[in-house]
């Protein structure tokens, strides 16, 4: 038993692999408390995907992993403001700027895609993740993002606190809300890039959502959410890493469908699984 | 007391090319009880939000303590109308209040531990310090405006702006409330409460700013709330007051103004 358990940890793909799936856990937790509570599933979901436009022009034009992730980013980011922006000035609603935006990136990303042959594979595990085949690059990236994340919502966490709950009186009370919701989706933006390369663009909004909302049902405090957040996230990536390896399956997915589990089990023995409902409808329905 | 606590010129202003409010002006001083009088729509709400800053001048100036609204906001509390909170979020009622303790700044000392007391006796004036620890969303929703007024007067603000704060609350609150109001304005701040208990107003008020999207009447509520001046805001309803004595009233119409612009003053 004692050798089953330590067996996987021995390779250091499989290492890497675990300090990924933490570092993701924690931008995923902290990052996905707000998109829980604000409804922000949808957006995550298109910033995670419009990435992929950014590591495209990162890799056409001859980037390196580095060059790719930082081109992630930028798009991710360039997603985030747009929409603001967009959803302002044009006076749509957020949910059809995203929709544009997200179709917009997504599009011109496959469009240059479909340029390369040789593309295609790595386009595989932007998709679907390759969290076996993080390099150490790729980890101090993520850690630097990591940290980013973490510093950005300490840092600002009233003024996030206050502007999810009531932008109203945020506004009247002096706080800079247009700057702060701008900045709420740029730290979406990150978590997003932080998390594709664990569980692939398409997979990325259930490290968000999931661990988050499962923590929701249990504590009723953000900070509580956060930290249960990432139990359930690294917890998520432990089984799921055991699961891809003894029963080869697709690390990624089996780590997404962990938590979700978890947050089935939540629902079910919390008793009290109407905590957030409407919220959580939205999220899964977005 | 120079400067009046407020004092707005010639307002003109409303949402995107939705014009509100036309050519409003008024002074509200400290100490007093101010009632924001007139039917729906006419633009109480939207006087109370220029004055905390949230709506622009069109044209005109508004002042507080004889500066722009952004630079009093931490002289100033302000409980919205149907605030468009989200009950379902997941802070205490601590919590909440706390945030009316908000300051723009970005030094270090923003990692400061939030003061306990003037929170504590913020949730004891609106009789809601044994809520202090539960979820805002456990709770009723006259608790709720208990919990949004704390967070109002939580820095012990020398302007209050209340919209209609009595909505909800049952009438033992309501008399607290106004008793709350009436001590806060002996205390020397400027209260500003928008509402349709026109009585009420007349009754245990100082002043007055009655509006139908001009300015019909202001002053002290015996001079401005006449059968004249409701029945200019008010158009066809029937409104009379109690106490009111008509003959005296019509010739001290001194306030009023009529066609909405011109001022008279003849005291
Ligand atoms: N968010 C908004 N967007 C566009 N127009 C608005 C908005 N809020 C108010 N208005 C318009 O501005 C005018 C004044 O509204 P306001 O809310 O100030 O009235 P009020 O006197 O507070 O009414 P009530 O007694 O119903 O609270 C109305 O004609 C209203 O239609
Ligand atoms: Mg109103």
């Amino acid at each position: 038993m004692a050798e089953w358990l330590s067996d996987p940890w021995q390779y250091e793909f499989m290492q890497r692999a675990l300090w990924a799936g933490l570092l993701v856990s924690i931008a995923g937790a902290v990052v996905g408390a707000f998109v829980v509570v604000k409804g922000l599933a949808f957006m995550s979901d298109a910033v995670a995907h419009s990435s992929l436009a950014g590591a495209a022009v990162a890799f056409v034009t001859g980037g390196g992993s580095l060059a790719i992730n930082i081109g992630a980013v930028i798009a991710a980011v360039m997603t985030a403001v747009s929409v603001s922006t967009l959803s302002r000035t044009a006076r749509l609603r957020e949910d059809t700027a995203i929709g544009l935006l997200f179709a917009a990136f997504f599009g011109f990303a496959i469009l240059l895609i479909s340029r390369s042959r040789s593309f295609a594979l790595d386009l595989n595990s932007f998709i679907v993740g390759n969290i076996l085949g993080v390099t150490t690059e790729d980890l101090w990236l993520m850690g630097a993002l990591t940290v980013i994340v973490l510093a950005l919502t300490l840092f600002f966490y009233r003024e996030l606190l206050f502007t999810s709950y009531d932008p109203v009186m945020a506004a009247a009370s002096g706080v800079p809300v247009t700057l702060v919701h701008m900045g709420l989706l740029t730290l979406v933006a990150l978590a997003a890039v932080i998390a594709f390369r664990l569980v692939g663009v398409v997979l990325v909004m259930a490290m968000l959502v999931a661990p988050a909302a499962t923590a929701g049902l249990l504590v009723r405090r953000m900070p509580m959410i956060m930290l249960i957040g990432t139990g359930v996230g690294v917890l998520s990536t432990v089984v799921g890493l055991y699961s891809s390896f003894y029963f080869d399956v697709a690390a990624g997915p089996a780590i997404v469908m962990t938590a979700i589990v978890a947050f089935v089990l939540a629902y079910l023995l919390s008793g009290r699984g109407l905590a957030i409902p409407r919220r959580l409808a939205t999220a899964v329905s977005g | 007391m120079d400067t009046p606590a407020v004092e707005v010129t010639g307002l003109t202003t409303g949402y995107r090319n939705h014009l509100a409010i036309e050519d409003i002006t008024f002074t509200a001083a400290s100490g007093r009880l101010v009632g924001v009088l007139g039917p729906n729509g006419s633009g109480k709400s939207t006087i109370l939000k220029s004055l905390i800053g949230l709506l622009p001048p069109w044209y005109g100036t508004v002042r507080v303590f004889g500066q722009p609204p952004g630079r009093a906001r931490n002289r100033m509390g302000y409980v919205p109308q149907a605030e468009e909170v989200d009950w379902d979020f997941p802070v205490s009622v601590r919590d909440v209040v706390a945030m009316g303790l908000y300051e723009r700044k970005l030094g270090l000392d923003r990692f400061r531990r939030v003061k306990e007391a003037p929170i504590i006796h913020a949730l004891e004036r609106m009789g809601a310090a044994q809520l202090a620890n539960r979820q805002v969303g456990e709770l009723s929703g006259g608790q709720q405006r208990r919990v949004l007024l704390a967070r109002a007067l939580v820095r012990d603000p020398d302007l209050v702006l209340l919209d209609e704060p009595a909505a909800g609350l049952d009438a033992t609150a309501e008399a607290e409330l106004l008793r709350l109001l009436r001590t806060m304005a002996d205390e020397g701040k400027c209260v500003m409460v928008a509402t349709h208990d026109i009585q009420g107003v007349y009754d245990t008020f100082d002043d007055a700013v009655l509006v139908n999207r001009h300015l019909v009447s202001t002053g002290p509520v015996r001079a401005s709330l006449t059968d004249h001046s409701l029945h200019q805001a008010f158009g066809r309803q029937l409104i009379t007051l109690q106490g009111i004595d008509h003959h005296e009233h019509h010739v001290e119409q001194s306030h009023e103004v009529r066609g909405g612009q011109e001022h008279e003053r003849t005291r």
